[in-house]
């Protein structure tokens, strides 16, 4: 214990002198700022639907303008030709023309042209359950809902984005530094020195993991509490940021053993961050859920600290994440450790 | 003109020789690979249902026409599966006999009622072809668009990227003051260092365009639009070059310098247009809008000329900002 106060000692002073920490507060700030000022409080993340009405009487229109107004997503335009004008700059919105023929309310969907068949087949079912909307309604079907209901969609945009910063900065913030961290002292011979004393490789490893893991907190605490405020799970976001600090750390930890210069690791460093990243594009999209996407560990994470800092309505996610995160830095660290001990006797 | 030709292809022999180089030209590559690959699943998204086995064939098939679905024998482990962090919604028997979907609480909008239309239909409800269909003849998709600019964005910043780690090697190992004492200029050395940041982006672009079969976009707005952006990530090479003491310090800054760049591109295609006008400062907003627009078959010479004289202007001014610096750094 005392041997590893000494290298969280040296660590700490290490990652001092080389600006880790104002490094953190710096990079926090900056996207504090950009949360708070930069990003709007309103901006919609799905299709943005423009309309129009061509010589509709508005009788046999107006339940279902009334449910159009209702959608921020939702625009009105004065012609067809404006809805392909806006159509042309803006990719993600679709147009649709109402008008009337013997009497009964008609759309003219316009797409941009790359949408699935599917997409398609929803869009009209939507409509014509809209068009007969009375029908609808008089059908019984039950819902069961499992748990809270909760509209992450009424959560302002710049917060509901605080998830995805607290995963990209601090917990993966560690992959970063603890590969620098490594290199630095693998340049200075430090781990040679330190093995001719009584100490451990797996202390000298854990030492710096720690220091992750406490710079990680120190940017969550910050983002969260100047972007969120202070009404989220603090428990359970804490651990998760240890648990994905860990992570992220171990698995820097490991890859670092494979080379002997940051200038080599640097790129599979930017490669592996990218792909923990690609999980991001299913935030906005929770529908979009393949496997390739699913197992990566951050896509677990991801919704885990959405859970943590809009607690809501799936407690298992935190849990399930944790654990998983958890024991795969365990089998990372483990490796990391006999990769050490094998490199040093090599030398 | 020799000497500008023989530090070059020291830089690329040294950058071979450690492999940096090839990971540099091989990642961008593996990305655009795994782009094309990842597209066409994202193109295809739709909604997700889990649906009871009991409800038979039919059921099953009405709903495949609306999205993908999985079955289930099982009422708990279909619960279980609606119960994941994705949207997905359950459909079983209800207790009264007819239909009951199972929802989880936090699904978007427009997921929660669909399964209800679909339903309707099923039992029975009134069809009406009343939907017509066209479209503008946009035949690439945003994901398209954006996943190509970007990972042309990365190879150019990559390269940006070799360059501020080959000058922090020739500090480390004390050539540059060696280079001092020869008849080189200053002038030569920047210009053969830049070499590999205009030679490499170029040969990966089109590459990238190839792999993502974008080759009817017009190459020669991308040819223009990479040199023009090489400019900035020559810039950020240098500028981590001369003011990272070591190659860990050159890190640290170059997490700055990705910061910088995913802040310009994530604000120029998900920031409505009136909030953009605070990007305006940033070259490399300009270079994704160009791309943008390029890969999306919008772009005018007219506009790609506005586009670089953004981008030329704002690097001139950066370089005038830090000139001293670079200077003194390479000194």
């Amino acid at each position: 214990m005392r041997r590893l106060l000494g290298l969280l000692s040296k660590d700490f002073t290490v990652a001092y002198r080389n600006y880790f920490f104002l490094i953190v507060f710096v990079v926090a700030a900056l996207l504090i700022a950009a949360t708070v000022f930069l990003v709007p409080e309103q901006l919609s993340t799905g299709t943005g639907i423009l309309y129009t009405l061509d010589e509709v009487d508005s009788s046999l229109a107006k339940p279902v303008i009334a449910l159009f107004e209702g959608h921020k997503e939702y625009k009105r335009l004065d012609s067809k030709e404006a809805i392909v004008e806006q159509m042309k700059k803006n990719k993600n919105t679709v147009g649709i023309v109402i008008y009337e023929e013997q009497e009964q309310l008609r759309f003219e969907v316009i797409m941009q042209g790359f949408e699935n068949e599917r997409s398609k087949n929803a869009m009209a079912l939507t409509l014509e359950s809209l068009a007969n909307i009375g029908q609808l309604q008089a059908e019984s079907i039950e819902t069961v809902l499992l748990d809270k209901d909760m509209d992450y969609g009424k959560i302002a945009f710049n917060k509901s984005i605080v998830p995805l910063l607290l995963l990209n900065e601090p917990i993966m913030l560690g992959f970063i530094f603890l590969a620098t961290l490594i290199f630095m002292e693998r340049e200075e011979d430090t781990i040679k020195a330190y093995m001719v004393t009584p100490g451990r490789i797996k202390e000298y490893l854990l030492s710096k993991i720690i220091l992750m893991m406490v710079l990680s907190l120190i940017s969550t605490i910050l983002i969260t509490v100047f972007t969120v405020g202070i009404d989220v799970n603090w428990l359970m976001l804490i651990a998760i940021t240890i648990a994905g600090s860990w992570f992220s750390s171990c698995m820097a930890m490991l890859l670092g053993s494979f080379f002997d210069s940051i200038s080599k690791a640097m790129i599979w460093i930017l490669g592996i961050s990218l792909v923990l990243s690609v999980p991001m594009a299913a935030y906005f999209v929770p529908s979009f859920s393949p496997a390739y996407l699913t197992v990566i560990p951050t896509y677990d994470l991801m919704f885990a600290l959405r859970e943590a800092v809009f607690p809501g309505t799936n407690p298992a996610v935190m849990y399930r994440s944790i654990l998983i995160l958890a024991a795969l830095g365990a089998i990372m660290y483990a490796m990391s450790v006999l990769s050490y001990k094998r490199s040093l006797a090599r030398d | 003109m020799m000497r500008l030709i023989a530090i070059f292809k020291r830089d690329l022999k040294s950058s071979f020789r450690e492999f940096l180089a090839v990971y540099i030209i091989v990642a961008p590559i593996l990305f655009a690979i795994g782009l094309r690959f990842f597209i066409p699943s994202v193109e295809a998204i739709s909604y997700q249902f889990a649906i009871e086995e009991s409800l038979g064939n039919e059921v099953v098939q009405e709903f495949k026409k609306y999205g993908s679905v999985e079955t289930y024998n099982d009422l708990d482990k279909l619960k279980s599966r609606v119960n994941k962090v994705d949207d997905i919604i359950g459909i079983t028997k209800g207790s009264a006999g007819g239909y009951a979907v199972v929802l989880e609480g936090n699904e978007a909008g427009g997921s929660r009622y669909i399964a209800h239309q679909i339903i309707n239909r099923l039992q029975g409800g009134e069809r009406k072809e009343i939907v017509t269909f066209s479209d503008i003849g946009a035949r690439i998709s945003t994901v398209a668009i954006y996943g190509t600019s970007s990972v042309i964005l990365m190879a150019i910043i990559l390269c940006g990227i070799v360059i501020g780690l080959n000058i922090i090697e020739e500090k480390e190992s004390r050539t540059i003051s060696a280079l001092g004492v020869t008849p080189m200029h200053r002038l030569e050395f920047i210009l053969g260092k830049s070499l590999v940041g205009f030679s490499l982006p170029i040969i990966e672009a089109f590459i990238i365009v190839w792999i993502l079969n974008m080759t009817n976009i017009n190459l020669m707005m991308i040819l223009v639009m990479t040199v023009a952006s090489s400019l900035i990530a020559i810039i950020f090479g240098f500028l981590i070059g001369v003011l990272s003491s070591n190659q860990i310090s050159g890190i640290a800054n170059m997490k700055f310098l990705m910061l910088f760049v995913s802040a310009s591109f994530i604000g120029a295609v998900a920031l409505p247009q009136t909030y953009q006008r605070f990007l305006y400062w940033s070259p490399i907003y300009w270079s994704t809008i160009g791309l943008n627009s390029i890969v999306a078959n919008t772009a005018t010479w007219p506009l790609i000329g506005q586009y670089t004289m953004w981008i030329l202007g704002l690097t001139i001014l950066i370089f005038f900002i830090f000139r001293k610096k670079i200077s003194t750094g390479l000194s």
